[in-house]
């Protein structure tokens, strides 16, 4: 192997890509050869200081000023749903909205009650207890009406104090859980 | 410390490397290109871009060298390149 077919395989030998026949002809060379030993010395440093791992050479005072730009940054602020106004909205609209209903559309509001009535009636046992106990208080006298309205004022009754509950207790341990 | 000293003679021998050279060894040594990427990337030929990183790794071997000869010299200690290369414990 002359020494110009040897360099032209170092890379090749150094990325480990030689085939094993060329491999060994190739160090069979090197051994002769002190100028093609040397070269492929020199490229091995090389590899080795190009492939070794690199380290990234920081500012002295990197931690401290990004430290100080973070603590310099407005505190975040979460987003906060407007859950009262939503709450004091719906409330609103649906007392609004029924009171309408029973004042400019009495024959609608029989219909639609008596339908809704059905429909709690038909699934009080199984699905909510809150219907149920509005079934059973407002429905009594066979008012249709009556049992719409009050169906509606137990469950808002049970939605602000579900809300009340939640903001009571639910909230002051999910932030709590959430700064720890 | 030997690390970080070697390191940095790598990168300002790379400095003085040709523009195309440097580029080249830059893209295979530290973007982890393999040739014929890197061929495509700059418009070469795979057998131009085999060529520039042998001959690129024998130049920065010689930058190398020059910088060892001017820092023993200079400062009468031994480098942590060629002349060190024995201490440095590659992975």
């Amino acid at each position: 192997m002359s020494c110009s077919l040897a360099e032209a395989l170092f890379e090749l030998f150094l990325d480990g890509e030689l085939a094993a026949v060329q491999s060994e002809r190739l160090i069979a060379h090197v051994d002769r050869c002190p100028t093609c030993r040397g070269v492929l010395e020199e490229l091995r440093v090389v590899d080795a200081l190009l492939l070794g791992p690199r380290r990234i050479d920081l500012a002295p005072n990197f931690s401290f000023a990004v430290m100080a730009e973070a603590r310099a940054l407005p505190p975040p602020a979460p987003y906060r749903a407007p859950i009262r106004a939503y709450l004091v909205s719906y409330l609103a609209a649906a007392w609004m909205l029924a009171g309408a209903a029973a004042l400019f559309a009495p024959q609608t509001m029989r219909a639609v009650g008596a339908a809704t009535l059905g429909l709690m009636r038909g699934a009080a046992d199984a699905v909510s207890a809150l219907v149920a106990v509005a079934g059973r208080s407002f429905g009594h006298d066979g008012s249709v009406l009556t049992a719409v309205l009050g169906a509606l004022l137990t469950f808002d009754v049970a939605l602000v104090a579900g809300f009340g509950f939640a903001l009571k207790y639910v909230q002051p341990r999910l932030v709590e859980r959430l700064r720890s | 410390m030997l690390r970080a000293e070697a390191e940095a003679e790598v990168r300002a021998a790379l400095a003085e490397l040709p523009e195309r050279t440097r580029t080249v060894l830059a893209l295979r040594y530290y973007d982890n290109m393999d040739y014929q990427t890197i061929a495509t990337t700059m418009g070469l030929s795979l057998g131009n871009v085999k060529t520039l990183i042998h001959r690129g790794k024998l130049a920065l071997a010689h930058k190398l060298k020059e910088r060892e000869e001017v820092a023993t010299q200079g400062v009468g200690r031994k480098s942590p390149l060629f002349g060190g290369f024995h201490e440095l414990q590659f992975s």
